[in-house]
């Protein structure tokens, strides 16, 4: 039968025979070898990406504990928001544990309602008290510099009048501190 | 630069192929320089010197000679061309002298005789020769050559010459080791052409040597001319040898024909030999001239022109410059040889392709062992982070925009401490407090007495002196009023000052619309 055909038709066979080999080589080794490469190639970057994020957590972590390291100086942290109705107690025995505190007459400690901010809690105490105008400022200084920080937000005092007791002033202050609580990452910045 | 193509001619003498290359400009076939001349012993030697050339030869052609081919002028009645070959074959099997095998023949017609008959020249080889000199010749794949014979050769090399240098009745001897040849040529046209078995080898000068004693030839000579004459004078053995047939048929061919031959051409590998032209003319009372190729371009042979004469002949064949074309090279074995060619062709083709399919198979096997190293070394890497835990922290961003919200709210610019020891060293002698009103963001309200009139003002500059961190304490220092009063019959001043803090905001704003009035 091939020896009827004239070599314009027996080239025009071969070319076809070529062309599907070449068809037949590409689906039976070409297409898999390429769906190999994809998936060694996705599973390279799976696995970098993976790792990168390993790596800028563990960045992360060490800017978070060098942040939290700062904050402390000036905010107590808490782990839970429950914890933070533990904050006003806190800051009282934080303020009468203070060395000019026992110098002063305080003759009342009101705590204050907390008020929560956007990413912190404030609490605050009212104190009345009585006493020299040299242990009010002994008080005020500690106070200034304790550590978690505390603010005296108000102040109010008022010479007595008694004459015996020239020295002798009373008044009222507000004391403010804060609290943080620390939440887990916000799913934005994970995703980032 | 102007293309040229190559061709070559190989004369087979015996054992060893001389060679000679020819270049020509595609534009101008006529033009013919001899790129290479040279002898060659073996088809490796051949081989290596094809590959040495610049580029692929366009036709090769090697010369048998007249020891192994025959070459006659037929005279037969006209017939049509297409019906010539058959007559030519018919003809040449009672004209030949090779019988029994199958013949390879080829055919020149030269024109019609006197008698209105075609005179044709035929050449005629036994196949089995035609395919030894091919498969000598074709000692690489690509090369396809074609056979002729040697007088064919000498014809066309006689046609270049110029025509000063050719007469009207000419002959070339060609003389190899074992034999020779003579060629007589009248008028551009072959007369005759004869082989003879007497050549310059050493075989022929020892024979020659055996049948003329040196004591003989003296005597007969007058002894004493000839005995002081010096060695190089006296002939080689070989040189009577060849002289006394081609004298003879040179005297044969003046007695059957009346032609008279004016010049005779010596080449071959006796025309090389030192003497051999004056000896020969001695002997033929015709003076040789030696009929080589021109001045080659690198001979191997030190311009030994004479030896390449035939294959200089041959290559002018190729190169298509021929007068006459014979091809002893059976159609079909060209055919069979084209073929042959073509699959070696498509199987190089088919080499290359699997060789680049490999090429390419390699690589992407290369590239994927590499991927799957890059992965072992991911997983390893993976591997040892596997105990990291960053979690459970808040993101560093979140702890400062908390620690910069507290550090707003903590900051106070003048604390409640700082305030009341300023105040106890800066209120001037006589004047003290009697009440204090301090908040951490706007100020304080003092109200307090002085023995003396200009203690509350004394008080207001002492105040507004004061500097913290560079920065002014208060922004604003007012005495609200002074009012003399008594205290305990004791008259004294009492006043009230307002220190302002003012938010950084508000400051600006100030600043701003300050700035605006002074321009306007």
């Amino acid at each position: 039968m091939m020896a009827n055909l004239s070599e314009n038709d027996r080239r025009a066979l071969r070319f076809l025979a070529i062309s599907l080999g070449a068809i037949g080589f590409l689906m039976v080794a070409g297409f898999p070898a390429m769906d190999y490469w994809q998936s060694l190639e996705d599973g390279i970057r799976a696995k970098e990406a993976k790792i990168r994020e390993i790596d800028d957590g563990v960045k992360d972590a060490a800017d978070a504990v060098q942040a939290m390291r700062k904050l402390e100086e000036k905010a107590t942290i808490y782990p839970d928001p429950h914890a933070l109705n533990e904050q006003t107690p806190r800051m009282q025995i934080q303020v009468e544990s203070l060395p000019a505190y026992a110098r002063l007459a305080v003759s009342r400690v009101e705590g204050m309602t907390p008020r929560r901010e956007e990413s912190y809690q404030r609490s605050a105490v009212s104190l009345q008290f009585s006493g020299s105008l040299e242990a009010l400022h002994d008080f005020l200084s500690e106070l200034e510099a304790a550590r978690p920080q505390l603010k005296v937000e108000r102040l109010s005092i008022t010479a007595s009048t008694d004459e015996t007791s020239k020295s002798k002033i009373q008044g009222s202050m507000v004391i403010a501190s804060y609290a943080v609580v620390i939440q887990q990452k916000s799913k934005r910045e994970a995703k980032g | 630069m102007a293309k040229s193509r190559l061709t070559i001619g190989i004369e087979l003498a015996g054992e060893e192929m001389r060679l000679a290359v020819l270049e020509n400009a595609e534009a101008d076939p006529a033009g013919h320089t001899l790129h290479t001349a040279r002898t060659v012993h073996s088809a490796e030697e051949l081989t290596r010197v094809l590959r040495a050339l610049p580029r692929r030869p366009a036709a090769v052609v090697c010369a048998i000679p007249l020891e192994k081919a025959a070459v006659r002028i037929l005279s037969l009645p006209p017939t049509t061309e297409d019906n010539l070959d058959r007559v030519v074959a018919l003809e040449a099997e009672s004209a030949m002298p090779l019988s029994g095998e199958e013949l390879a023949l080829s055919h020149h017609v030269l024109g019609m005789n006197e008698q209105s008959r075609l005179e044709v020249l035929v050449a005629a080889a036994r196949l089995t020769t035609v395919q030894e000199a091919l498969r000598r010749v074709n000692c690489m794949p690509w090369l396809s050559a074609q056979v002729t014979v040697t007088a064919a050769s000498l014809v066309s090399l006689i046609q270049t010459l110029p025509s000063s240098e050719r007469d009207d009745t000419c002959a070339v001897l060609r003389i190899e080791r074992d034999s020779s040849e003579l060629l007589v040529l009248e008028r551009g046209k072959v007369v005759t052409t004869q082989f003879f078995s007497a050549g310059c080898g050493e075989a022929h000068a020892a024979a020659e040597a055996e049948r003329t004693p040196v004591g003989a030839g003296v005597a007969s000579s007058g002894g004493a001319a000839i005995a002081t004459a010096p060695s190089s004078l006296t002939a080689p053995g070989w040189i009577a040898s060849v002289a006394q047939p081609v004298r003879f048929a040179l005297q044969a061919l003046s007695y059957e024909r009346g032609l008279t031959v004016q010049r005779l051409y010596l080449c071959g590998e006796g025309a090389t030999r030192s003497g051999a032209e004056w000896h020969l003319a001695d002997r033929l009372d015709l003076t040789p001239t030696i009929l080589g190729a021109p001045a080659a371009a690198s001979t191997g042979d030190g311009g030994e022109s004479g030896l390449f004469a035939v294959a200089y002949g041959c290559a002018l064949q190729a190169a298509g410059a021929a007068v006459i074309s014979l091809n002893l090279t059976p159609a079909r074995v060209t055919v069979a040889r084209e073929i042959e060619q073509r699959r070696q062709t498509r199987i190089s083709w088919g080499a290359l392709a699997g060789a680049a399919v490999a090429a390419v198979g390699l690589v992407f096997a290369g590239a994927v062992s590499q991927q799957n190293r890059k992965l072992a070394y991911l997983d390893q890497q993976l591997a040892e982070r596997r105990g990291i835990s960053a979690a459970a922290l808040m993101s560093p961003a979140d702890l400062k925009a908390a620690d910069e919200a507290v550090q707003a709210q903590a900051a106070a610019r003048v604390p409640a401490a700082h305030l009341i020891a300023t105040l106890s060293r800066q209120l001037p002698e006589g004047t003290w407090l009697a009440e204090l009103s301090y908040n951490a963001g706007t100020g304080s309200v003092i109200r307090g007495y002085s023995l003396h009139p200009s203690g509350p003002q004394r008080a207001v500059i002492a105040l507004l002196r004061q500097r913290r961190e560079n920065k002014p304490l208060f922004d604003e220092v007012t005495l609200d009023y002074q009012t003399e009063e008594a205290i305990n019959s004791v008259p004294v001043w009492g006043f009230q000052m307002t220190c302002r803090l003012r938010p950084e905001e508000v400051k600006r704003s100030r600043r701003r619309s300050t700035r605006t009035g002074a321009r306007q």
